[in-house]
């Protein structure tokens, strides 16, 4: 495929389509897997691996995230007999599996490694719930914690309720285009038989459900589930021999941040969130280049909602397909605030 | 040794290797707000941190600061997760800028402290109180005490100064 003319392949970024996504792996989206996280995790690295038509011997790199909620690459590694080049779990979540694939297409080209899976496996209702029920909620507050929990601000829904809110004084943001935000993903897990829930929702029916934190209602909040996924990351030239088509990566971000990751609210617009640092790196062009290298914080904040966060919902967290994406994830931030059902549905189909 | 307290039935830990926040915390507990001033560059911040995050310069003093501001933005929960809020339902979290070094290093930032929107005594306010609080609002510190040696700071609608005519509140209402 061409590239569009203000690429910037200069870029010491700009490794496009040399690497790719040959294998994916899920275990079944349960509520209850009645098994461990180890025992999640094997099973989707195993059907990656599967997936991708490689044997055990042919992929030498393992990576995982995890918030002391789940196993590491070493057990997963040993239970399915693969002799590993390199391994690392890191700590943390958010964007972790699009900087994970980033990490693996580093070492790759670093030559460290030939074929890498990267693994999250979690239970993630039955037993470590994101949203912090149960004895994560009742747990003392200590240290900086007493600047956020002290003040029953904990769940990811909580903390970036307010930058939401500020969004909509900000730009005059709707609910029913927050609300739209749901709408289109119960669309997309219409169309999918693994989903969990499957149900459509409209805008209506969204801003109908009980408000959790405002702005967010129950259904804007994620789904929790059991499941482990996977995915093998390997050089271009050796998908060409794996079983699928190749899903070629043309660019990647994750982790990216704001400054004051810790307290982003500190800096800058609050509106203002990491998808605004993560475009200039996920499409590196001469002008973004520059206002990268010459001005960190913008002082004319793009109206991007908090849709485009690497850290909103686990519901985002699941539907970003920026890592293997030709188009735009969301075309809301591309300057059109008006029609963001369209963008974000642009690739939407439903044949039956 | 540290610092344990209790507050609204949930357990308040502060250990000793914790320098700046206990020397936060100790100031709160004597109902005084204390930030680190910079004695480099010459700002303020917060929360409290071992450098300062606009300069890097690890050398600062605790001053007094006028807490005093206007919501910049909040949410309103009234699904708690924490068991120790759940019979408080609904409370606001407040992110308040601060008038003092408000615009400061750029217009985009200022001084933005965090707490519930309380009476004047410091006690999760009541959801008549609740429904007229929004983005615009002026407020003032108070502190809800934990125990010896900590309170925590809130934050109480500002009866001295001139509030906005209609503060935003969320549309959906």
């Amino acid at each position: 495929m061409p590239m569009p003319a203000e690429t910037d392949t200069t870029s010491p970024k700009y490794l496009r389509d040399k690497y790719a996504i040959v294998g994916v792996g899920e275990t079944t989206y349960t509520r209850g897997s009645g098994i461990t996280t180890r025992a999640l995790g094997t099973w989707a690295v195993r059907n990656a691996i599967e997936d991708a038509g490689l044997k055990a011997s042919d992929v030498d790199g393992m990576l995982s995230y995890q918030s002391g909620d789940s196993t590491f690459s070493t057990f997963i590694a040993g239970d399915l007999g693969l002799r590993l080049n390199f391994y690392m779990d890191v700590f943390g979540g958010g964007s972790s599996t699009e900087a994970l694939v980033g990490m693996a297409i580093g070492l790759m080209e670093a030559g460290m490694c030939k074929a890498v899976v990267i693994f999250r496996a979690m239970n993630g209702f039955s037993q470590v719930r994101i949203g912090g029920t149960g004895a994560r909620a009742a747990a003392p507050v200590s240290g900086d914690a007493l600047h956020m929990r002290a003040y029953g601000w904990q769940s990811a829904g909580q903390m970036f309720a307010p930058t939401f809110m500020r969004h909509m004084y900000d730009y005059g943001t709707r609910p029913e285009q927050v609300a739209t935000v749901k709408a289109i993903h119960s669309e997309h897990a219409s169309n999918n038989p693994k989903a969990f829930y499957k149900k459509r929702f409209t805008v209506d029916e969204v801003l109908a459900s009980r408000i959790i934190c405002k702005p967010l209602h129950l259904l804007d909040c994620c789904v929790e589930t059991d499941n482990a996924t996977a995915v093998v990351v390997t050089s271009a030239e050796r998908a060409k021999d794996c079983r699928h088509p190749r899903a070629l990566i043309r660019g990647v971000v994750g982790r990216c941040s704001k400054p004051r990751t810790d307290m982003h609210y500190q800096t800058g617009p609050i509106s203002t969130v990491a998808g605004h640092y993560a475009k200039d790196i996920l499409w590196p062009t001469p002008g973004s280049a520059r206002r990268t290298s010459t001005s960190p914080a913008p002082t004319t904040p793009s109206p991007s909602p908090p849709c485009c966060s690497s850290r909103i919902t686990a519901s985002a967290r699941r539907a970003r397909v920026a890592t293997t994406s030709p188009t735009a994830p969301c075309g809301w931030a591309a300057g059109d605030p008006t029609t963001p059902a369209a963008a974000i549905s642009a690739r939407a189909t439903r044949t039956g | 040794m540290g610092i344990q307290a209790t507050y609204l039935g949930m357990p308040l830990q502060l250990d000793d290797l914790d320098v700046e926040n206990l020397a936060f915390f100790k100031h709160c507990a004597a109902h005084n707000f204390h930030l680190q001033k910079c004695a480099k560059c010459g700002l303020l911040r917060y929360p409290p941190t071992t450098a300062c995050p606009w300069c890097m310069s690890p050398k600062s003093d605790w001053v007094p600061v006028d807490a005093k501001g206007a919501v910049h933005s909040y949410t309103e929960v009234h699904h708690a997760i924490q068991p120790a809020f759940k019979a408080h339902t609904p409370y606001l979290i407040l992110v308040v800028d601060l008038d003092t070094q408000k615009g400061k290093p750029t217009q985009h930032e200022a001084l933005r402290v965090v707490g519930n929107l309380t009476t004047a005594d410091g006690q999760l306010a009541p959801p008549g109180i609740v429904r007229k609080v929004g983005i615009g609002t002026r407020v003032r510190m108070v502190f809800s005490d934990a125990g010896p040696g900590l309170a925590i700071p809130q934050w109480t609608i500002d009866e001295g100064a001139k509030q906005p005519d209609k503060p935003w509140r969320y549309p959906q209402e």
